[in-house]
């Protein structure tokens, strides 16, 4: 499949997932997000039109990024359900006595980070309009 | 890093779509190496000298020396 057609595919996951969580009623969450996160992979991961060196070392930085700011998020937020960092609690489920966020919305907050950082990289990197006829001049 | 690429592509009259076409990468992949945010790999660095037929140290000088 081509990669324009796998972002475009992710694009379009993104965009249904939420509707479709709040047309249904009853709709599990966890299954939305799957979806969320598997349309937002699809999106950073897949290629873009000019796939060059400068993309890979910048979508490599802003997943790195990324990471390390959704895996502290997500410390935070278990925080905030549990109420404590008591180590002697139970981590499982079954006891009811320790909540997490979910592996899908950790993707989710890693991948939208990523996206962001990465496109706004990018369009730094762009930078003005390219002024090659005046930086000749100047040369001249 | 520094580099001259700025200066040699302007005095070709190439603009940065010409020659990030040259070299098979985006304008912003050219724009990003001619303002420093950018160090370009050596097989890269290598197309570019090849391009202006220059050595490599003619175009990128190394800031720590």
């Amino acid at each position: 499949m081509k990669s324009s057609a796998v972002k475009g595919l992710g694009v379009l996951i993104v965009a249904a997932a939420p509707v479709l969580h709040f047309l249904v009623p009853g709709a599990f969450w966890n299954r939305t997000s799957a979806a969320l996160a598997a349309g937002l992979m699809m999106i950073f991961f897949s290629k873009e039109a000019i796939h060059d060196e400068r993309v890979q070392a910048l979508k490599l930085t802003a997943v790195n990024a990324a990471f390390s700011v959704s895996f502290t998020l997500t410390l935070i937020v278990n925080w905030f359900l549990n109420r404590d960092f008591d180590i002697t609690r139970d981590f499982d489920g079954a006891t009811g006595t320790w909540r997490s966020i979910s592996a899908f919305d950790l993707i989710i907050v890693t991948m939208t980070i990523a996206l962001a950082l990465f496109h706004y990289w990018r369009l730094r990197d762009g930078g003005s309009a390219d002024h090659s006829h005046r930086v000749a001049a100047e040369v001249r | 890093m520094t580099n001259r690429l700025r200066e040699l592509r302007a005095a070709r009259l190439w603009s940065q779509g010409d020659l990030a076409e040259a070299l098979g990468v985006s304008r912003q992949t050219v724009n990003a190496i001619e303002t420093g945010k950018y160090d370009p790999s050596l097989p890269l660095a290598f197309r570019i000298a090849r391009l202006f037929k220059r050595p490599i140290e003619a175009i990128f000088q190394d800031d720590e020396r």
